[in-house]
């Protein structure tokens, strides 16, 4: 993970992952997410966490975080390259939290709602599905 | 099949809306009890299939934050407004699946495929905001939708938008 004293600007190249704790965020016919978890918030910022100098088990780690914090289930996550949101005249803004120096706000949403979930839908059908690996438990004998 | 119903009653509406008698807001009230049991009587009504989904829906998202990110609450006004749309859907329509966005309000959505898809969402105060990718082109955009009116109409666009994604 980044360290927190000294996070860069996000990177075209960099991928960006949205947790999805809600299944029904999931199309399961074809294993496909929908715009609705792109939808960002009242206050016009979407929260995505990068992948920068993190390893996946990382970045699942901080989904697992975000479950865990609701008692939810982390269903997977979406992961769309920052270019794909910056093509769409959104801005990638590096918002690092004290748990979680990947964090990214994206910014720059456009006013009306029709126009959000357009921008919501072309990110969806960017994205790639990933579903959390099967937990593990070591033991030692 | 056919829109039939939807075609007629709405005929008939415009009739009885001429009328201020007893008689004819009484046969406007039963008129619409018919028009209700019957849409749910058609097996392929989309309201009848989804209904259940929709009020799933509403219930897992009716608290703060049901999605991680400080969602707010599912509207009841959206919830109303979504069913209400539901029962105005032609009978046939394909089934839509239901979903919830982060300020509050009901969604559906219409999907075939990679860019082949519509979404609406229903805004408390009786809007319906839309996208739809159709192959290359693309559409969005906002359309009142009056749950007042004796027989609720869908907005032509948007029944054009779900025969092309359907």
């Amino acid at each position: 993970m980044l360290a927190i004293e000294n996070v860069p600007e996000v990177e075209r190249s960099e991928t960006l992952s949205r947790f999805i704790v809600s299944s029904r965020h999931i199309r399961k016919s074809d294993e496909t997410v929908k715009a609705d978890a792109f939808v960002p918030h009242p206050n016009e910022e979407l929260s995505v966490n990068r992948d920068k100098e993190a390893t996946d088990d990382e970045t699942w780690d901080a989904g697992d975080v975000v479950a865990q914090k609701l008692g939810r289930t982390l269903h997977g996550r979406a992961d769309a390259l920052a270019a794909t949101y910056i093509s769409l005249q959104l801005t990638t803004i590096a918002a690092p939290i004290p748990d979680n120096p990947n964090h990214v706000n994206v910014c720059n949403w456009p006013p009306g709602k029709p126009e959000q979930i357009l921008k919501a839908k072309e990110i969806a059908e960017k994205a790639k599905l990933l579903r959390p690996p099967p937990k593990t438990s070591l033991s030692k004998d | 099949m056919k829109p039939y119903l939807n075609s007629g009653t709405k005929a008939l509406s415009a009739v009885i809306s001429r009328s201020n008698s007893e008689t004819a807001r009484q046969l406007d009230h039963q008129l619409s009890q018919v028009n209700s049991s019957l849409h749910r009587s058609i097996a392929l009504g989309a309201e009848s299939a989804v209904r259940g989904e929709l009020t799933d829906v509403y219930l897992e998202c009716s608290e703060a934050n049901w999605d991680g990110y400080n969602a707010l609450p599912i509207d009841p006004d959206s919830f109303a407004l979504a069913k209400a749309f539901l029962m105005a859907l032609p009978f046939g329509t394909r089934t839509p699946s239901a979903g919830a966005h982060p300020d509050g309000q009901m969604s559906l959505e219409w999907y075939s495929g990679p860019r082949r898809s519509l979404t609406i969402s229903f805004d408390p105060v009786g809007d319906l905001h839309f996208a739809a990718l159709t192959g290359p082109s693309r559409a969005c955009g906002t359309e009142a939708f009056d749950t007042e009116a004796f027989c609720s109409e869908v907005p032509q666009i948007l029944l054009e938008l779900i025969e092309l994604v359907s």
